[in-house]
């Protein structure tokens, strides 16, 4: 870690080691994620004493602002949105060192400006070259601000010791060949190693706990292949609609939005084999290998068979009635843009063989959950009650919200008969751990500063994923007639019907969230 | 701190609850359970056991427990022992402490089963088997010791996970030290000492370090010539501010040189002498320490204070001629938070064995 050269500071921290100070440049300062997101995460990190003292954190955007008064708004945005509440006297020390920084993305003067600025920084605050530039804009932003880091040399360290390292936020590419393309300039500029492709479902405690849950606990490994396990079902569902982001969702859908990077995260963590060891490549080659593995779609026959889309029509979302996608703000009258998908997926390797893995995602569902359900296969030769439905043991994962772990059972009804009935073991976190989880971004700053990429997608993961997803999409995208319908679903209901139906062919059903 | 999320119902003014008979505790907990109507969640990972044989009552721990219990799923066992009252008996008492959901209904408890034991009845050597006969199965022992320790109960002792103390309330620590390595070397006990006293210095310890992140400090850290320590609270400061001191040498190699009135002094690997001064001068109740000035022989100096009652620690560095101040966090200083910081802590304290070896013999 970074703190091996200070003596004291082992074992000053309760939780983990600390990074060295550094100065982190938000690009997009202005934007949504930072005032939501970022800027209240790292006073969160202050709060809590993880943030390394001296940490410079300074906002890029094109809009014309001082310091002072940058550091209002993100006093106003972190009061809003910060789990913990802003004490005046830490708000005082931590926003001494916010600075905000004027420039174009694509302008050169911009960048020498920066450059000087984080020199000053380093001679005044001793933060020693440490460098770690946060990609908040708009992705068409990505390669002007990478080209311009490369062209004004920021993307070398500051000084001797010191590193340079970029932080991308999704969508990391809209397709294999931009994701490779983005790959190469953001390559071309910094190494992998210094490169931290963001995706906050992998920051969250319950996505981190499926490899504690996995690998600490020798009663599940054992079991945990096709000869016991059944089907295993991932969910994100919400019940939000497009929310102001329709101009993205119209270019993206549920599938490059949800299914390429933070599903598909949750289904390697699920179905990779055991790592060597918790190292970065450690666990991230693994993942990469269930990716490999994915039963590619390779006609359009396939992604018909397998994969739903759907998007939702006027309903109504906890009693009151919502539009249509269509009749949303800023959505073409004919858009065909998926709010919803289902699919199919199968993994070629000896684990998996023959386990279907049903995933769904979509918007304006009846509730807002995402959670992963292990379905085992029932017993092989049932003695009691040989009528009853919902017999096999199914492990749930929680991710959100109420995150645990439940374990369904099969239990004796108390009474003279021999009735046997399904009970819920129900672990919650929140119940056995009071103390409030750090959000996502929280966990995931911090490992940046540390220079810890596990919860970070390494470029051929990203390249994986787009590899298997632009096959269902360009089904999608196939000519007039040929291309799988586009299903709609009233707001407020679990999908389309064909969704049901993908599953029922296989003798199975949804659960019941 | 309670999850944001959540609201706390007290349990009737904390006192210790339901009176039962000692052979009834399991059988009137289920009660409590069955009364609850399946709106509460019974949680627990951990058997945290407080045992006090001093003043320290009942209800006082009650409200302790209550607000440990925010943090932490747990069965409490309180073990109050009181040799000073009447009588040769045992009495027993059985709570639940219970946290409102996100939900405003669903309740998560812990459950809380109070001893007193009076008279004879404490020298008896009862605590054991009331301990082992109400421990959750399975789940670890913690053991929070109040005040000072007498003759230890090895047959506890044994099955004891993680002690916790506080050498803060202690008035002979020299004594105590030794027999808390004495317990600790005969049930391997050494890493899951948890000192409250050395908890409370988390956030001072992290405030000290962060001086040396910055490059080019290992010069600087390693030609430390003085140490200034100020603290509050008579012998239990005096004892905080040794550990400070111990805590300082054991990271950085020193050995024990020799103490005067109010100094200490230290060798470092180079054979330089270190000197450590002590002022018991510090403001404000509890013991604590409000300041630390450390001088390097470059002409760098660091210091580290605090206000009586204040939620941070002001921090300022002198080097090349440049000046740099922050404002951090104290960390724990609440007994209840320290011990749940010390409940959250799954490691251990490598250092603090060490620390307290290089400053024992001036306790």
């Amino acid at each position: 870690m970074q703190t091996a050269s200070n003596p004291l500071r082992e074992g000053t921290s309760n939780t983990r080691p600390q990074p060295k100070p550094c100065a982190l440049v938000i690009f997009g300062a202005t934007g949504d994620l930072t005032h939501r997101k970022l800027v209240p995460a790292l006073y969160n990190l202050a709060a809590d004493g993880d943030l390394p003292p001296g940490t410079a954190i300074i906002g890029f955007a094109r809009r014309d602002k001082s310091d002072e008064v940058f550091r209002q708004e993100m006093e106003e945005a972190t009061r809003k949105f910060s789990r913990q509440p802003v004490q005046d006297e830490l708000w005082k020390s931590f926003a001494q060192n916010l600075y905000y920084h004027r420039s174009e993305f694509d302008k050169d003067e911009g960048y020498q400006a920066l450059a000087e600025r984080l020199a000053k920084l380093d001679r005044e605050s001793g933060l020693g070259g440490r460098r770690m530039f946060y990609l908040a804009a708009g992705p068409e932003q990505f390669e002007p601000i990478i080209s311009r880091l490369k062209s004004s040399g920021l993307n070398e360290p500051g000084a001797e010791g010191g590193w340079s390292r970029v932080v991308v936020e999704k969508p990391f590419g809209t397709d294999l060949p931009s994701a490779r393309h983005l790959n190469d300039v953001v390559s071309g500029a910094f190494h992998e190693s210094s490169t931290y492709r963001i995706d906050h479902f992998l920051g969250k405690e319950t996505a981190q706990n499926i490899m504690v849950l996995r690998f600490a606990n020798a009663i599940f490994e054992p079991i945990w292949n096709a000869r016991y396990i059944d089907h295993i079902e991932i969910t994100a569902a919400e019940t939000l609609g497009v929310e102001g982001r329709a101009g993205y969702y119209e270019t993206s859908g549920a599938l490059r939005d949800m299914v390429q990077n933070h599903l598909i995260q949750l289904l390697t963590l699920v179905c990779m084999e055991p790592p060597t060891d918790l190292g970065a490549d450690g666990v991230r080659d693994e993942k990469v290998k269930v990716l490999r593995s994915l039963r590619p779609f390779a006609k359009p026959e396939d992604v018909a068979r397998n994969v739903v889309r759907g998007q939702y029509a006027a309903g109504a979302i906890n009693g009151k009635s919502v539009p249509g996608y269509r009749e949303e703000q800023n959505v073409k009258p004919g858009s065909q843009t998926d709010t919803f998908v289902a699919m199919r997926v199968l993994i070629d390797n000896w684990r998996w063989s023959g386990v279907p893995i049903y995933v769904r995602v979509g918007k304006r569902l009846p509730k807002s959950a995402a959670e992963i359900a292990i379905e085992f296969k029932p017993a092989p030769h049932i003695l009691f009650n040989r009528d009853a439905e919902g017999g096999a043991n199914v492990l749930v994962i929680r991710i959100q919200p109420d995150e645990g772990v439940s374990l369904r059972i099969q239990s004796k009804l108390p009474g003279a008969a021999l009735r046997v009935e399904p009970v819920k073991m129900d672990f919650q976190y929140g119940a056995s751990f009071g103390k409030a989880s750090p959000e996502a971004y929280e966990r995931l700053l911090l490992d940046a500063m540390s220079g810890d990429p596990t919860l970070f997608a390494r470029r051929d993961e990203v390249e994986q994923a787009w590899q298997f997803v632009d096959a269902i999409e360009q089904a999608w995208q196939a000519g007039e007639g040929n291309a799988p319908a586009l299903c709609t679903y009233p707001a407020g209901s679990w999908g389309p019907q064909e969704a049901e139906d993908l599953i029922e062919r296989d003798g199975r059903k949804w659960r019941r969230l | 701190m309670a999850a944001d999320t959540e609201t706390t119902q007290q349990s009737e003014f904390f006192g210790p609850g339901i009176s039962v008979e000692l052979g009834q505790v399991q059988r009137e907990l289920k009660k409590l359970w069955q009364q609850s109507d399946n709106v509460a969640t019974r949680a627990s990972r951990l058997n945290l056991v407080i045992y006090n044989s001093g003043e320290s009552s009942i209800r006082a721990n009650t409200a302790t427990v209550e607000r440990i219990t925010r943090q932490h799923a747990l069965r409490a066992i309180i073990i109050a022992a009181k040799p000073q009252l009447p009588g040769n008996h045992v009495r027993a008492w059985v709570n639940a402490h219970c946290q409102l959901g996100k939900d405003g209904r669903k309740q998560r408890c812990s459950e809380q089963i109070a001893f007193e034991l009076t008279g004879e009845a404490r020298e008896a050597g009862l605590t054991p088997n009331i301990v082992f006969g109400h421990l959750d199965s399975d789940l670890p022992l913690y053991l929070w010791r109040q005040g000072e320790f007498r003759a230890p109960t090895d047959q506890l002792m044994a099955w004891v996970d993680r002690l916790i103390f506080d050498s803060g309330d202690w008035t002979s620590p020299a004594a105590q030290f030794a027999l808390v390595r004495r317990v600790s070397e005969a049930h391997d006990l050494n890493e899951s000492l948890a000192d409250l006293n050395w908890t409370r210095q988390l956030g001072l310890r992290a405030a000290v370090a962060q001086f040396f992140d910055a490059p080019g400090s290992a010069d600087t850290l390693a030609g430390l010539d003085k140490v200034a320590i100020t603290y509050a609270g008579g012998v239990g400061g005096r004892t905080g501010a040794l550990l400070l001191a111990g805590w300082v040498g054991a990271k950085l190699g020193w050995t024990p040189a020799e103490a005067g009135t109010g100094t200490l002094s230290f060798h470092d690997d180079a054979g330089r002498t270190v000197a450590v001064s002590l002022d018991g001068s510090g403001d404000g109740d509890g013991a604590y320490v409000s300041r630390v000035a450390l001088h390097a022989a470059d002409g760098s100096e660091f210091t580290v204070s605090r206000d009586a009652g204040s939620a941070f620690y002001n921090t300022g560095a002198r080097r090349d001629g440049r000046e740099q101040n922050q404002v951090l966090p104290v960390g724990p200083q609440d007994v209840a938070d320290l011990v749940s910081a010390e409940l959250v802590h799954s490691g251990h304290h490598t250092t603090y064995l060490r620390a307290v070896g290089l400053v024992e013999g001036v306790m």
